[in-house]
């Protein structure tokens, strides 16, 4: 026995409350998640698009001020015809711009606008188009792989190693465990998406000629906080769901896997075949992708998580409207509710056994 | 003096299996030890208390707190020991007690300050730093003790903890929980299958089966010695002794070999026990008066054979 030992001694300090019961859970979630060398490699990469992004931001901010400008004095000195042909050759870059990018989404938009006579508008539907993008290409795949390697082990691993009863013999309920768990993956998926868009957006202002730009954007930080939202609680929600299903976390990550790529084929399979019948329809050849448009492909976007999630970021940033993405919202919201069944049921069913 | 646990007609039925059936059962302080066969409802009945099942029928209080209404408040109270492995895959020693300890509402930086503290209550060393999934089954019943304490319970329910430890482990193991409950005022439910556990420190027994209370009475009145019958250990063979008992109208019983359980309702009876040992040539090593041992108490209160023998 060491000459130290003090043997048994009591307690008596403070006792915080069921909030720092939840971020307990979160800080031990995050920090296993954290051992994982694909999920760190994983939020390295999904910083690097923030560069692409940043530049094509100070890049568009640039060319618009000096459009601008150059307008200006184009007003003052040309000749009435000049600025015809001007307008008509912008018009023709927009639309080799809907013609040659026509697979980026709304950008018939972004090349109206970038045409437009109107240079604040221009700049508004920039920003907001980069934005939107950059949730929906890079963030989204981001996270796709990043909750594949994080949420899966999340519930399965406590059920694997039964330890509920670390949790459910202290003054803790399935609501305090439920919302310690979700916040896992909600904080790492706002590491790759919110707080890179943020600092895209922060960069933006500073990299812009002149902060004539805040009043036209202020808006945005909301649109990528709403943003964030839509991406976050329907893939949370349905990751930690999975996660409780099984005790073999591989299971849960072929299951995640599974949803989106399953998802996905099934959204391009329905489109293809809508593209070859309406081609044979018309009697013309061509590449299927030339008879169908945006408004046709969205109406299976609730098929795939993938294109229902792009679809309603879309109208966060203001690109599509409600009528538009009714379908996929509610298909997000029934997946929502529906994991938080599972989870709930789940988690009573193995605090019980 | 109230007890801790009290329990009245504690029913609950899993479909239309009945776990435990009508449960009256009060609790005090000290340490209790739970017996049971296998599916007698101890499991159930500690989950009740921990409130993780819902009672089907009945009532109860644990601490004067409402069974059902108030189970935070209770768990809170408690420490709970359970008898399969529960820990964190990925987690070291101490950082699963430091959760625990957090879990139960402790500041994060005191919770790892208490979590060392216990452990060395314990007796984890250096090992506290490993990853908990490559320790031995000792190791993590030690860890599985100090989770349970870190937050100081007044209440500690253990589910099998000496399960897996060495004599050695297993003699420091009681001495603690004995230390906990004189010094430290720590009342304990001990749920185990080995009796001897229950002999060596508890005070008082509660034995279950098919989901009812068959006794719960103090470890001081069990081992009251039985009224009528005494105990004979003889050097050798007690066959001889037997023989010349029941030639003179004693019937005795032969427990062991070298044992034998006499009725001897008066010192006549003991007198001649005496003379028999002289007549026979056996040497007679003890005569005391019989007990009931824990073992035999047992069988008698789940239904099987009883006898009355140390």
């Amino acid at each position: 026995m060491p000459i130290h030992d003090l043997g048994y001694r009591g307690w008596r300090g403070r006792i915080s409350g069921a909030v720092s019961r939840t971020l307990a859970i979160t800080e031990t979630g995050c920090r296993l998640a954290l051992k994982s060398r694909w999920a760190r490699r994983t939020m390295l990469f999904a910083w690097m698009p923030l560069l692409v992004w940043g530049v094509a931001l100070f890049a568009s901010e640039n060319l618009l001020q000096e459009s601008r400008q150059t307008s200006l004095m184009d007003l003052a000195d040309r000749d009435p015809e000049e600025l015809l042909r001007h307008a008509m050759a912008q018009r023709q870059i927009a639309e080799e711009m809907k013609e040659e990018l026509g697979f980026f989404p709304e950008i018939d938009v972004l090349a109206d606008a970038l045409t437009s006579d109107n240079p604040d508008e221009s700049r508004r539907v920039v920003w907001r188009w980069l934005l939107m993008t950059y949730f929906r290409y890079p963030q989204a795949v981001a996270m796709v792989f990043l909750l594949g390697f994080v949420a899966p082990g999340l519930i399965a691993r406590d059920i694997r190693s039964r330890a509920f009863y670390l949790y459910f013999c202290r003054p803790i309920g399935r609501l305090e465990y439920v919302l310690g768990k979700l916040a896992v993956p909600t904080v790492f998926l706002m590491f790759i998406s919110t707080v890179p868009a943020l600092v895209l957006y922060v960069a933006g202002l500073f990299l812009s000629p002149d902060l004539s730009v805040l009043p036209i954007t202020w808006g945005l930080p909301l649109r990528v906080i709403a943003a964030s939202v839509v991406l976050v609680l329907p893939t949370a929600s349905l990751a930690l769901a999975l996660s409780s299903l099984t005790q073999e976390s591989r299971f849960a990550s072929f299951g995640w896997f599974g949803v989106w790529m399953l998802g996905y084929g099934a959204y391009w399979a329905v489109n293809l075949a809508r593209a070859i019948s309406l081609a044979m329809e018309q009697g013309r050849r061509g590449d299927p992708g030339d008879f169908l448009t945006a408004e046709m492909m969205r109406t299976w976007s609730p098929l795939s998580l993938y294109a229902a999630l792009g679809d309603v970021q879309s109208w966060v940033f203001g690109f599509l409207k409600f009528n538009d993405v009714w379908p996929s919202v509610l298909m997000l919201s029934l997946l929502t509710a529906g994991s938080l069944v599972v989870l709930w049921r789940r988690i009573g069913r193995n605090m019980q056994s | 003096m109230e007890p801790l646990i009290a329990l009245q007609g504690i029913t609950k039925k899993f479909g239309s299996h009945h776990a435990l059936r009508g449960v009256d059962l009060d609790i005090g302080r000290g340490i209790t030890g739970l017996l049971g066969p296998n599916g007698a409802g101890k499991s159930t009945l500690i989950k009740m208390v921990l409130g993780l099942v819902r009672k089907t029928a009945g009532s109860g209080t644990v601490f004067g707190l409402q069974l059902g209404q108030q189970n935070r408040a209770i768990r809170a109270k408690i420490g709970y020991v359970p008898e399969d492995d529960c820990y964190i895959p990925g987690l070291t020693g101490v950082e699963v007690v430091r959760f625990s300890a957090t879990l139960s509402g402790i500041d994060p930086v005191e919770g790892l300050r208490r979590a060392h503290e216990i452990l060395d209550f314990c007796g984890m060393k250096e090992d506290r730093y490993r990853a908990i999934e490559g320790y031995s089954t000792g190791m993590r019943q030690k860890i599985k003790f100090a989770a349970a304490l870190v937050h100081d319970p007044e209440l500690l329910i253990l589910d099998e903890p000496t399960s897996g430890l060495d004599p050695e482990e297993r003699e420091l193991f009681l001495a603690r929980l004995r230390m906990l409950a004189r010094q430290h005022g720590k009342s304990v439910l001990l749920s185990t299958h080995i009796l001897p556990d229950v002999q060596g420190v508890c005070d008082h027994v509660v034995i279950m089966a098919q989901g009812q209370i068959r006794l719960s009475q103090s470890l001081a009145e069990l081992n009251r010695p039985v009224d009528g019958r005494v105990m004979v250990e003889v050097e050798g063979d007690a066959g001889p002794l037997m023989g010349w008992l029941g030639r003179n109208g004693i019937a005795a019983d032969q427990p062991r070999p070298e044992l034998l359980s006499v009725p001897a309702a008066d010192e006549a009876v003991i007198a001649q026990i005496w003379k028999a040992g002289s007549d026979a040539g056996v040497t007679i090593h003890s005569l005391r008066p019989a007990t009931n041992s824990l073992e035999a108490i047992f069988l008698e209160a789940i239904g099987g054979p009883a006898h009355a023998y140390p």
